[in-house]
């Protein structure tokens, strides 16, 4: 059966890469009779093949109605074997949190959304607050949530500042240690996050899951 | 050494016409269009302007008058021509842009309940053609007075969500190729009114842009019907649009020069030295000092340092080159930054262009 298993996760994880969501919804409900361990599957099959698509992006050969796709496929993979996960055994290992959101005054939600489907991808546990989101929400999420890492996104000039104002929050109320902080979108760059003391910058999504891997010391 | 005149000897619709036709004119034309910065300076709070004829162009011609802005601007944009189908637009009253917070399809079956707009009567389309009555009638004679409109790729996103629309490329290419005919014709349904008023036309397709869609897209969705609303542009108003996408263009410039755009707009992360010659022969190319490093974020040095940058790479463009910016003035950009950027078109760009002026 090990062949087999093999196989059936590699074919899974192309699915998600060729943008078939029938496919990966049977091959997921194969798994699932098989006995193949739902986590396995998860991790060897939905997110390898998801992580094979970010790539692609970076490479521009896909863009983001392909990566669109991919999730789509993804997603209904997910959904067949979300119920078949076991409970850990002992002690289960906590998910680094990450708070996401595009800053208030903006509406733009692609990108981000991408970022959170390639960070969840990757093994981190997403709180998405959304789009048009206030600095001090940022926070309060990020303290009540226990999250490791803020990530702002903004696709506008006229709300840039908001960026810089989660940062001079964070500061003022003594907390500036204990968030890392993410920024992306158009108008923003290294010398933008620099200039406002952000920890990182990530030019697309692909990169941002690159970066939060940095800022967790590889913990995911 | 002889003091330079820095007096302009053409109006800037002369200069932008010399330039078009390769005929000489006095120094390079300064293609930045002004709207927050010039509502501050008349006193009008921009949000205002949205919604009265009158005060947009009070505002344009402060920004020809006081700013010495080159070209006057009054459109639908980017959302316009979506609200006017039934999309709904909010407008802060703050320094923020206006978004789309309700798209006119929800589900597909939508489209079919949606009319060509009349621009006379629906969503702000009146206000826009209005205000160009007015440029035209006040500047007409000397300033090229210009409606900005969406390309169908943006206008359809914005007609029914962009990510929806996206996952339509695949999933429904059928009412993809509906939807952007619908965009269309709405849009050449504006446009042949703006055209009756005497404005030329200025289109902005940033949906369509290859930060989002590859190139192959390109040529199965936005290209045709870009194509169509630039060769009608051209018919009724008597000059090929000017063309902008956002990002990193490369790859699809001999698409955007095959619609029939007579001037590329390109971003500022575009060399525009290598857009030069791969099309400098076909189209007037226009930019791309940074609008957000060197305009809002950078001084009136970084300003001239960019714009000489700019004419360096430009200013020997076969078929001319207009100093502008790379994407749209960020509101919050500070005046005396756009001032520094006509100073530097006057001082780096007396005709004839030496490469020893700005470099």
């Amino acid at each position: 059966m090990a062949n087999n298993k093999e196989e059936l996760l590699k074919q899974l994880a192309d699915a998600v890469v060729d943008m078939d969501e029938e496919k990966a919804v049977e091959l997921s409900q194969i798994i699932v009779a098989e006995g193949i361990d739902a986590y396995e599957a998860i991790e060897k099959g939905l997110s390898a093949g998801m992580e094979v698509a970010g790539r692609l992006f970076e490479e521009e050969e896909y863009f983001i109605p392909e990566l669109l796709m991919c999730s789509d496929a993804m997603y209904a993979g997910l959904s067949v074997l979300k119920p078949h996960l076991k409970a850990k055994e002992g002690a289960a290992e906590e998910k680094v949190k990450i708070v996401i959101g595009v800053i208030e005054g903006d509406t733009h939600d692609i990108g981000k959304n991408l970022v959170k489907i390639l960070l969840e991808t990757s093994g981190y546990e997403i709180i998405d607050l959304g789009r048009d989101i206030s600095p001090q929400k940022f926070i309060d999420t990020a303290k009540e949530q226990d999250a490791k890492i803020i990530a702002i996104s903004t696709l506008m000039t006229t709300t840039m500042d908001g960026l810089a104002e989660v940062i001079r929050l964070l500061q003022q109320q003594d907390i500036r240690e204990q968030f890392k902080v993410m920024i992306g979108g158009a108008p923003v760059s290294q010398a933008f996050a620099d200039k406002i003391g952000a920890d990182s910058y990530a030019v697309n999504a692909a990169t941002a899951v690159r970066l939060a891997r940095q800022l967790t010391g590889g913990a995911a | 050494m002889a003091v330079l005149s820095l007096r302009d000897e053409m109006t800037p619709k002369e200069r932008l016409e010399a330039v078009l036709k390769g005929r000489p004119y006095d120094r390079v034309p300064c293609g930045v269009v002004i709207h927050n910065q010039a509502g501050k300076v008349a006193g009008i709070p921009h949000w205002e302007c949205y919604f009265s004829s009158e005060k947009t162009a009070q505002t344009q011609i402060a920004a020809h008058n006081i700013l010495g802005a080159e070209a006057v601007a009054a459109g639908p944009g980017l959302p316009g021509i979506a609200e006017a189908v039934g999309s709904i637009v909010y407008y802060p009253k703050e320094e923020n842009t206006p978004y789309i917070t309700e798209v006119a399809v929800k589900q597909p079956a939508d489209l079919d309940k949606l009319k060509i707009p009349n621009p006379w009567l629906d969503g702000r389309l009146p206000i826009h053609l209005g205000a160009l009555q007015i440029l035209v009638d006040r500047l007409g004679d000397s300033v090229p007075v210009t409606s900005n409109v969406a390309g169908p790729f943006t206008t359809a996103a914005n007609i029914r969500g962009t990510e929806a629309f996206l996952r339509e490329l695949y999933r429904n290419p059928e009412f993809a190729h509906r939807l952007l005919q619908f965009s269309l014709e709405s849009t050449i349904a504006y446009v042949k009114e703006a055209a009756k008023l005497g404005a030329k036309v200025s289109i902005a397709d940033p949906t369509a842009s290859p930060t989002l869609i590859s190139p192959k897209q390109f040529r199965e969705f936005a290209f045709p019907y870009l194509q169509k609303l630039t060769t009608t542009i051209k018919d009724l108003t008597g000059s090929a649009p000017s063309l902008h996408i956002c990002g990193n263009t490369t790859k699809i410039w001999q698409d955007m020069v095959a619609t029939g755009a007579g001037i590329l707009s390109l971003d500022d992360t575009i060399d525009l030295a290598a857009a030069k010659k791969a099309v400098g022969e076909q189209v007037t190319l226009f930019g791309n000092v940074k609008p957000t490093a060197t305009m809002y974020l950078g001084t009136p040095k970084d300003v001239r340092q960019d714009a000489k940058e700019c004419l360096a790479k430009g200013y020997d463009n076969p078929k001319g080159y207009i100093l502008s910016l790379g994407c749209g003035l960020p509101m919050g950009a500070p005046v005396e930054n756009i001032q520094a950027l006509f100073q530097a078109a006057r001082e780096f760009g007396r005709y004839p262009l030496r490469l020893s002026n700005f470099s």
